[in-house]
């Protein structure tokens, strides 16, 4: 029996130690052209909330779609996240052309958690793509 | 030596002074321009309350005069982003800014987005923003008008702390032929 309890107490231990590390896991970034955004409504708390999660195609890993999502909210004329949204949707629209001449617009740049949620949006403009990124990233550090 | 007392006394309305003076000593803005590459927006909490903090990248005018070179970052006061506050202004009007387009060949020149930000030396944070319209580059009109801002109004360059008054920095690509103008070219 007091191994048992012993072998409970190190896997708790253990088990703490595991979430701890998961939960200070440094943010991390995504990148790529906005591709799409989309909004639902869920509901937390009893309360229906605003959800907006963003698509990129991805720097990491080219031809691949990444989602990131932002903290349900309010999505209004008041609050960030519905300037958010409008942002997002206008980078998504963003044309881009490689020929005849070289048009690179609309691109983001994410710092999510280890659930993709969103901490720090970025809007990337005119000419920025996947190689200015790690310059960008490097402005935060 | 004759009254220490009154020498001590000096001595320390002296030193209270200086320490009044080193107060009120105002803290100087440097002036940067560039083009607007990207702007941030990420929720902070201060004063166990959350507001929205707004970033915003450029690539400057005169990287040599950055810390850290071609692009710097810097950041507004943390405030509440909505439509009908400034902060949320700023935020639409940097994320059109770095959208906007640059063209040059022989046959036109399009440049857009571009702006000056006057950011306080010590914490980095903007305390002016002047959005440049088409065709201003780096403080002057690069679309065939003679226009060119120069002086406080149109500073290009990272100011060092100890230069207090924006001047135009070396422009990347010196203007030939053109008169030299008064102040914004009038």
């Amino acid at each position: 029996m007091n191994s048992f309890k012993k072998a409970l107490a190190l896997s708790l231990v253990a088990a703490s130690l595991v979430s701890i590390a998961y939960a200070q896991q440094p943010p991390k970034t995504v990148a790529g052209k906005v591709v799409a955004v989309s909004h639902e409504k869920v509901q937390v708390n009893t309360q229906w909330l605003d959800q907006i999660k963003v698509k990129v195609e991805s720097c990491a890993a080219s031809g691949t779609l990444e989602e990131v999502v932002y903290s349900p909210a309010t999505v209004s004329d008041r609050t960030a996240l519905g300037h958010l949204f409008d942002e997002d949707l206008n980078q998504a629209r963003q044309m881009v052309m490689l020929t005849p001449q070289r048009q690179i617009n609309g691109y983001g740049l994410f710092w999510v958690d280890a659930n993709n949620k969103v901490l720090r949006t970025g809007v990337l403009g005119y000419d920025i793509d996947c190689g200015v990124v790690p310059k960008l990233v490097q402005q935060f550090q | 030596m004759k009254n220490p007392q009154r020498l001590l006394a000096g001595l320390l309305l002296l030193s209270c002074l200086s320490a009044t003076v080193s107060a009120s000593v105002p803290v100087w803005a440097s002036d940067v321009t560039g083009k607007v590459v990207a702007v941030y927006h990420e929720s902070v909490q201060v004063n166990q309350k959350w507001l929205d903090k707004v970033s915003v990248t450029i690539d400057t005018c005169a990287p040599n005069q950055v810390p850290g070179g071609q692009f710097a970052t810097f950041s507004y006061s943390p405030g509440a982003v909505a439509d009908d506050n400034a902060l949320g202004f700023l935020f639409r009007d940097h994320a059109n800014a770095a959208r906007q387009t640059i063209s040059k060949n022989q046959y036109m020149t399009v440049v857009g987005g571009h702006v000056t930000l006057a950011v306080n030396d010590q914490n980095k944070q903007i305390q002016k923003t002047t959005f440049w319209g088409h065709n201003w580059e780096c403080g002057r009109n690069v679309g065939g008008s003679t226009a060119s801002a120069t002086g406080a109004g149109g500073g290009a360059g990272y100011q060092a702390p100890a230069a207090a008054p924006a001047t135009q920095q070396p422009a990347s690509k010196p203007k030939i032929g053109v008169p030299s103008l008064g102040r914004f070219g009038f």
